[in-house]
């Protein structure tokens, strides 16, 4: 009989990138990598644990701004040029190899790689990888959590309720639209919680989210079990802490299994190596390197020096690193089971994309795992939050810590030298769309004046898309940062003309209909009631 | 067309400005009104206006805002601050000073601001229900006339504070000019308070209280039993129900028990207790009918919770299971994003390809070794190697649509590298 659980929790997520005005754009390319290197080979793994029967449960959050990419006809067909793309220049590789043993045999294994995506993306699953997941969550393998509307990080925005009440309620909202039933678990953007959050959490009819270790350990009161079991918030909503263990042992780039040197690097990459006309059609159309995807060689060691990928050996590895990571959890529930009046959970969130896209073995860690708990062992079983507290109604009740998952645990990525700038823009905007909303309320109501109604939507979405963690996190980080700092002004400057516009009562037609359809996400909802308070109160009772 | 203001909504005076406890409090910084008469209200007094529809179409303006303007908005009409927590020991603050402000304050200087100062007032408000004068303490922080935005740092984690930008005479007289949210710290590590609440969220729960299944996503996701075959059963009622509950005293606490209990742990909660209360909860809060001791000699470390429990109870293959933040984890779903940009220090290397081309008849075949060359419709063609070390032989044949003719070209290549 198994003596704990352990919960995986893979967090899907991008920051909206879609640039109909432009024929190719660099920032999308994020989003097809990851579909290539992440998305699909989750889909494959998990297809093939269905086909054979391996009882698995996982959780994972697929947020609305990329479920919304995912399902935009625009991003699907450039992700089908993209892919051919690539199939193109495999198909070169594979001549070029021919007569070097070392590189030919991983030509023909991305050849097989992109082919195999191609054919999941447009044949299988229709250019829809959203239904792929949604499958998985139906056949009761996949409990897929709701997230906020664009991933704001919430213990700075709930400055204005009203900005943290919609980011949550669009959320919920865009789930049940998109997975046809109500979310039961919540991803937080960043791990970010701060006392009260949880309450929009309960008013939006949430069950659980996820805190990091500190979130739990330093609950007021103490908690009893550490971060082995959830507590209930006041507000009723659980919270599940991380296990800083597993986590570090998968993430840590020291002592992690991803920086074994058998591991493909990640950093070497042909867009960067080969000869410049050579690789010319593959890379930026302006004629800057980029990657490509196709990487051969692996980690080797600290130098420069790196010799070229052997799939066998890296494939012996993860096998070896699933079952180390199996074997840590197993004498880690041992020993935390004795101590406790119920099974302990291990709860173990990573960024998804850190699975394929940074660590290329990833997925295949995840397959090896997966089989191992469900055949080598008796101890540890995998299970979601919602199966844990089906089997315990019962808990504590502390107030978590405020805690986020970034580096040193608190605000500070989110707020330092190079982003804090945004915040004054956003919970102006943020106060500026309430009193929009208030003010024009009555515009909503159907057919009244349908153009102040696109308006205020339009204006909703623009704050909205303004307020994604990743730009602070891109500026904090150093890369791309000039990319980040455009789309804040470009969204708050955006959200400012219509404010003004609507405040001197009149609308730009032409503008706010080429704005409504470059920043389209949220199309088909009502974006601007979620700002109107009166209303959003009688909608939860 | 200009927008009329046609009504304006009497019963919502003040705006309720932030998440916790502070609707209290504004509505107290309302009726002290009389008394400070320089603190403007915090929030944009947003008094909801309700326009009629009468937002018109306009013909496309000169302003295309379709690509990056760089110029951001400013909203220096209203003075207002805000604070943020960053972290255990700091805050941000930022603020916006309309003229209006100042000169409000000049005018009651007596028309200038020689010996004048500009300071953000800080004002420790933990635990305390803030009417402008009852905080912990204060200290001012002297900012001047242009900046907008400090990062202040504080002794203590785990506290509230609420700020004010204003205007100090050199007489000690100090001018508020707004006053900010507030904002509750973090606190940076366990707390030392062990007494245990548990509260029931069972389904059964539900129904005894009349409400049918509002409990945990019953009919929402696929209970694990339904699911597969052969696998084990979760029981619904679960071991640990039997088991532990029988430890435990069920009571039903009462409204002032609970906001008893929470207001102890930190004022901005009180609301969140308030908003719960408000919602007919359904839950059951149960208390331990062992006193605290007899808990704790239940588990086999003494005295052991939060950080110590996961400090003690480390295994695998971590050396160390320490907690306060997490370091270790630059984690941040968009991590995803750092491009290569991976410092290399000096390097120097050498590619090589190879390049094979020829030409023939257009519609004559070619074949490298037994594998078939595709030839471009002049008749012409090329081929592109990888060029390792060592000797590649290119044996190449051409034969003529008939196949009457054929031509065999073999040429060698050798590649040699050294290194010194």
């Amino acid at each position: 009989m198994h003596k704990g659980y352990l919960c995986l929790v893979l967090h899907a997520h991008l920051p909206y990138v879609r640039h109909p005005e432009e024929e190719q754009f660099l920032e999308e390319n994020w989003l097809y990598e990851a579909i290539t290197e992440t998305y699909i080979p989750l889909i494959q793994i998990f297809e093939k644990l269905v086909e054979d029967r391996v009882d698995f449960r996982i959780t994972m959050s697929l947020t609305p701004t990329l479920a919304s990419m995912l399902q935009d006809e625009l991003l699907q067909n450039r992700y089908i040029r993209h892919i051919d793309k690539l199939i193109e220049l495999a198909d070169k590789e594979i001549q070029r190899t021919g007569f070097d043993p070392k590189y030919h045999g991983l030509a023909l294994m991305y050849y097989r790689r992109f082919a195999e995506a191609r054919e999941i993306f447009v044949d299988k699953y229709k250019k829809d990888l959203v239904s792929a997941f949604k499958k998985f969550q139906d056949l009761g393998h996949v409990e897929i959590l709701a997230s906020c509307a664009t991933h704001g990080f919430l213990p700075i925005l709930s400055v204005n309720p009203s900005d943290a009440e919609a980011q949550v309620r669009v959320g919920v909202d865009h789930y049940r639209k998109t997975f046809g039933r109500d979310p039961v678990g919540f991803w937080l953007p960043e791990c970010g919680y701060a006392p009260g959050v949880d309450n929009f959490l309960a008013e939006a009819g949430i069950k659980y989210f996820f805190v990091d270790s500190h979130g739990i350990v330093n609950a007021d009161p103490s908690p009893r079990y550490s971060v082995y079991a959830p507590l209930y918030c006041p507000s009723g909503v659980a919270a599940f802490g991380r296990d800083w263990e597993s986590s570090k042992q998968v993430w840590s780039s020291k002592e992690g299994y991803p920086g074994d040197s058998d591991y493909r690097e990640y950093y070497r990459d042909i867009g960067y190596e080969l000869e410049y006309d050579y690789i010319k059609p593959y890379i930026h159309p302006i004629g800057f390197r980029i990657n490509t995807g196709l990487k051969y060689w692996r980690i080797t060691g600290d130098g420069e020096h790196k010799e070229p990928y052997v799939p066998e050996w890296a494939r012996e590895k993860a096998a070896m690193h699933a079952g180390n990571f199996m074997f840590n959890r197993e004498k880690q529930i041992e020993h935390i089971a004795y101590h406790m009046d119920r099974k302990p959970m291990i709860i173990s969130p990573y960024d998804a994309e850190l699975f394929g896209h940074w660590w290329f073995e990833g997925p295949m860690w995840i397959d090896f795992l997966i089989r191992k708990i469900a055949y080598d062992q008796k101890t540890v079983k995998l299970a979601t939050p919602s199966d844990y507290l089906r089997e315990y109604p019962v808990n504590q009740m502390s107030v978590p810590s405020t805690s986020t998952w970034g580096y040193k645990g608190y605000n500070e990525v989110w707020l330092e030298g190079s982003n804090d700038w945004i915040y004054r823009h956003l919970h102006a905007a943020g106060g500026r769309m309430k009193e929009l909303a208030e003010r024009f309320s009555g515009c909503m109501e159907n057919g009244r004046n349908e153009l102040a109604r696109l308006a205020l939507n339009q204006a909703a979405r623009e704050l909205l898309l303004a307020q994604a963690s990743d730009w602070p996190f891109i500026m904090k980080t150093g890369t791309m940062v000039e990319y980040a700092q455009k789309r804040v002004k470009l969204h708050i400057n955006r959200f400012t003309r219509i404010y003004k516009d609507m405040m001197e009562g009149s609308i730009d037609k032409e503008w706010l209909k080429e704005v409504e359809s470059r920043d389209n996400i949220f199309s088909d909802m009502d974006c601007a009631k979620y700002y109107i308070q009166a209303k959003i109160k009688k909608g939860a009772a | 067309m200009a927008v009329k203001k046609t009504k304006i909504k009497k019963g919502k005076p003040i705006e309720r400005v932030y998440r916790n406890g502070r609707e209290a409090i504004v509505r107290a910084a309302v009726k002290r009104k009389a008394k400070l008469k320089t603190v403007t209200p915090l929030a944009p007094a947003v008094t909801v206006i309700k326009a009629p529809c009468a937002i018109q179409e306009r013909k496309s303006a000169s302003r295309p805002l379709l690509a990056n303007e760089y110029e951001l908005p400013s909203y220096d009409t209203v003075t207002k601050i805000t604070l943020i927590a960053k972290d255990p020991y700091w805050i941000y603050a930022y603020w916006e000073i309309a003229e209006s402000s100042i000169e409000d304050v000049k005018r009651q200087l007596g028309g200038n601001l020689d010996g004048t100062r500009f300071v953000v007032r800080m004002y420790d408000v933990t635990y305390k229900d803030f009417n402008g004068f009852n905080a912990n303490h204060w200290f001012d922080i002297e900012v001047g006339r242009y900046s907008n935005n400090w990062y202040i740092s504080l002794w203590n984690d785990n506290v509230s504070y609420c700020g004010e930008i204003g205007i100090l005479h050199n007489s000690g007289r100090f001018f508020p000019m707004a006053r900010s949210n507030f904002v509750h710290t973090p606190r940076s590590n366990s707390s030392n308070r062990f007494e245990e609440v548990w509260m029931d969220l069972s389904p059964e729960i539900a129904e005894e209280a009349g409400i049918g299944m509002a409990g945990m996503g019953q009919t929402s996701l696929p209970s694990v039993s339904n699911r597969a075959e052969g696998t084990v059963k979760y029981d619904a009622a679960g071991r640990f129900s039997y088991s532990s509950v029988s430890k435990r005293r069920k009571i039903y606490l009462t409204e002032a028990d609970l906001r008893a209990y929470y207001s102890r742990l930190s004022p901005l909660l009180r609301d969140i207790m308030f908003s719960r209360i408000s919602r007919k909860s359904i839950y059951r809060y149960l208390y331990s009918s062992m006193s605290a001791d007899e808990w704790r000699d239940v588990l086999y470390f003494k005295r052991l919770h939060g950080a110590e429990f996961g400090r003690k109870v480390k295994i695998g293959a971590s050396e160390f299971a320490y907690l306060g933040g997490s370091e270790n984890f630059q984690g941040g779903a968009s991590e995803f994003v750092q491009q290569p940009g991976k410092k290399r220090s000096f390097f120097f290397e050498i590619g090589a390809e190879l390049i094979v081309y020829g030409r023939t008849e257009p519609d004559a075949e070619v074949k490298l070794g037994d594998k078939k060359v595709d030839l471009r419709p002049d008749g012409t063609f090329s081929m592109r190697f990888a060029l390792p070390d060592g000797q590649i032989p290119l044996p190449f044949t051409a034969a003529s649509k008939d196949k009457i003719e054929t031509r065999k070209i073999t040429t060698q290549v050798k590649r040699e590298t050294s290194y010194a």
